[in-house]
C-alpha cells in the first residue's frame, strides 16, 4: 500500500534493498495477456527512479540471467519541448545507440493535443474570417448610413459645421456603436465560449479518432499479409517497437478545454473590433470630404 | 454707412453637359442693415446661385463679395457661414430626428456655446418667433409648416448675425403662415436692425420689402 516500506530482494545475488511504495497506479485497460514474457505483461511493470533501477541493475549485472537486466526506463515529460534537452543529456550520459535504444515518443502527445491543433486552427481561420468580412460588411453599413445621412451632413455643413468636426462625429458614433458591439459580443461569448470550445473540440475528437480507427483497420489488413509487422524491432528492448509501449497504446485526446479570454485576449479583441470601427469610418470621412452643401441641398430639395 | 455685403462684379458659371450657364454674370449690389430685400427673376434666373455665393456656400469665379468690407474669398467660409450670416430655406432643412429646441441649439454649439447656455438662448429664441415651450420639445416633423419655417428662423437668428439671407421662405407655406414669417422677417430688419435678404418669385412678398432687385441676364437689376 502507498505509504509502506517493504523489501524487496535480488534473487540471484541475494541482496536486500529497501523501497517505498509512494503509489499504485490504476490501469483500466485490458491486461496484454498474451505477452510472450512476463515483463511485457503490464501488470507487472513497477516504475521506479532510475537510481533505484540502476542499482538493481548493477547488482545483477554479473548474473548470467538476459531477463534480470534493466530492459527499458520510459521518462514521462509534461511539455515536448522537453525532448531534445532529455535527448542531449542521454547521449552525455552514455546511453548511445550501442547499448541502448533512444525511442522518443512524441506521437502520444502530439495524439492527445491533435484536436486542440485542429480546433485552434479552425478557430484561427474563424477569427480571420470574421475580421474581414465583418470589416467588410461594417464598412458597407457606415458607408450606406453615411450616405442616408447626406442631407445631415449637407444641413450642417450649412450652418457653418467643419468636414473635420462632422467626420468626428461620425466616427465618435462608430466607435459608440463598437463599444456596444464589444461588450455585448464579450459578455455572450464568455457566457458560450466554454460550451461552444468544447463541443467543436468533441467534433474533432470524433473526426480524430475516425481517423486513427482507419488507419488501424488498415494496418491490421496489411499485418494479415505480412506478420512481421507486429513486434517488428522489439527484440529484448521493450522500447524497441512502438507496439510494446503501454503509454502509446492508451491514448485519451484532450476533449474538454476551459476556454476563458485572459487579459490579452481580451485587448486583442478590443483592437480588432476598434480597428474594424476605424477602417469602417474611413468610408463616411471619405463622403464627407466630398460632400459640398450646396449640391446636397439643391439635390434635397 | 457701408454696406453690410457688397457684391462687385460677381460671376458664376457651370456647366450641364457640353452647355455652360452663367447663372450670375458681373452682378452689382449693396445690401445695408435695417433694410428688407427682395430678389425675384423667373425660375432658373440665377436667384438662388446668388444667394448661395452671399452665403459662401460655393466660391464666385469673378469679381467679389465683402462682408463687412472684407473679402469673403479670403476668410474661412466655414466661420463666415457659423457666425456672420443666418440662413433660411424654402424646405427648412431641420434635423428630423431632433426637437425644435435641439435644432436650434444646433447653431448656438457649432459656435462654442456650452449646451446650458445655448439651451437658454434657443428658449428664448424659439418665443421670439411665436413657439411654445410646449412645442419646442416636439421633434420638428410633429409641427406644422409654418411652425417648421419659424424654428429655421430661430435657428438662423442663434449666432446673432446682421445677415439673414432667406431662400423662398414662404415657398411652402399656406397665406397665413407665410404673411406671419414674412411679418417676422420684417421685425428681424425694422426692429432689430439687421439686413434681410429674402429671395422670391412671389411679387406680393417682394413689395413687402424695401427694396426689389431682379435678377435678369445673370445681372442685378
Amino acid at each position: 500500500m502507498p505509504g509502506e516500506t517493504t523489501e524487496t530482494t535480488d534473487t540471484v545475488t541475494t541482496t536486500t534493498k529497501t523501497v517505498s511504495v509512494i503509489g499504485i497506479y490504476s490501469d483500466s485497460t485490458a491486461p496484454n495477456l498474451d505477452a510472450s514474457a512476463n515483463m511485457m505483461v503490464r501488470n507487472n511493470t513497477f516504475y521506479t527512479p532510475v537510481k533505484t533501477a540502476l542499482d538493481f541493475s548493477s547488482l545483477s549485472r554479473a548474473s548470467t540471467t538476459a531477463n534480470s537486466n534493466i530492459q527499458a526506463a520510459t521518462y514521462l515529460l509534461n511539455d515536448p519541448s522537453d525532448i531534445t534537452a532529455l535527448r542531449a543529456e542521454a547521449v552525455n550520459l552514455g546511453l548511445t545507440a550501442d547499448t541502448y535504444t533512444l525511442d522518443f515518443n512524441e506521437t502520444t502527445f502530439a495524439r492527445m493535443v491533435a484536436p486542440l491543433n485542429s480546433l485552434a486552427s479552425f478557430a484561427l481561420i474563424m477569427v480571420v474570417a470574421v475580421i474581414i468580412i465583418g470589416g467588410l460588411i461594417t464598412f458597407l453599413l457606415v458607408l450606406m448610413s453615411t450616405r442616408e445621412r447626406k442631407g445631415e451632413i449637407g444641413i450642417l455643413r450649412a450652418l457653418g459645421a467643419s468636414k473635420g468636426k462632422i467626420a468626428s462625429q461620425f466616427i465618435v458614433e462608430t466607435l459608440a456603436i463598437g463599444i456596444i458591439a464589444l461588450m455585448l459580443g464579450g459578455v455572450i461569448g464568455g457566457l458560450s465560449s466554454k460550451s461552444v470550445a468544447n463541443t467543436l473540440l468533441q467534433q474533432q475528437v470524433t473526426a480524430s479518432e475516425t481517423t486513427t480507427t482507419t488507419e488501424t483497420d488498415t494496418k491490421i489488413q496489411s499485418a494479415k499479409g505480412n506478420p512481421q509487422f507486429i513486434g517488428g524491432g522489439g527484440g529484448g528492448r521493450a522500447q524497441g517497437g512502438g507496439s510494446f509501449n503501454p503509454i502509446a497504446q492508451n491514448i485519451t485526446p484532450i476533449s474538454s478545454i476551459e476556454a476563458t479570454a485572459g487579459m490579452i485576449q481580451l485587448v486583442e479583441m478590443i483592437s480588432a473590433g476598434l480597428l474594424i470601427c476605424m477602417i469602417a469610418s474611413l468610408s463616411s470621412i471619405y463622403w464627407i470630404s466630398k460632400a459640398e452643401p450646396m449640391t446636397i441641398l439643391s439635390n434635397r430639395n | 454707412m457701408d454696406p453690410i455685403i457688397k457684391l462687385t462684379n460677381v460671376s458664376y458659371k457651370y456647366s450641364t453637359g457640353s452647355a455652360t450657364v452663367h447663372a450670375v454674370k458681373d452682378a452689382n449690389g449693396d445690401f445695408y442693415e435695417g433694410k428688407m430685400y427682395a430678389i425675384t427673376g423667373r425660375s432658373g434666373s440665377g436667384k438662388t446661385t446668388i444667394m448661395s455665393l452671399m452665403a459662401g456656400l460655393d466660391l464666385p469665379q469673378g469679381g467679389d463679395i465683402l462682408y463687412m468690407g472684407k473679402s469673403i474669398l479670403k476668410e474661412n467660409r466655414d466661420k463666415y457661414r457659423k457666425e456672420k450670416i443666418g440662413m433660411i430655406f424654402q424646405s427648412f432643412n431641420l434635423l428630423p430626428q431632433l426637437t425644435a429646441l435641439e435644432n436650434v441649439m444646433i447653431s448656438l454649439e457649432l459656435c462654442g456655446y456650452k449646451v446650458s447656455q445655448a439651451k437658454t438662448i434657443a428658449m428664448g429664441l424659439l418665443l421670439k418667433v411665436g413657439l411654445t415651450e410646449e412645442n419646442s420639445k416636439k421633434r420638428v416633423l410633429k409641427l406644422s409648416g409654418g411652425e417648421q419655417q419659424r424654428v429655421a428662423i430661430a435657428r438662423a437668428l442663434g449666432p446673432n448675425p446682421p445677415l439673414i439671407l432667406a431662400d423662398e421662405p414662404t415657398g411652402n407655406l399656406d397665406s397665413e403662415n407665410g404673411q406671419n414669417i414674412l411679418e417676422i422677417l420684417s421685425n428681424l430688419a425694422h426692429v432689430d436692425n439687421r439686413c434681410v435678404v429674402i429671395i422670391t418669385h412671389t411679387k406680393e412678398i417682394a413689395n413687402e420689402c424695401d427694396e426689389i432687385l431682379e435678377m435678369k441676364d445673370g445681372k442685378l437689376v
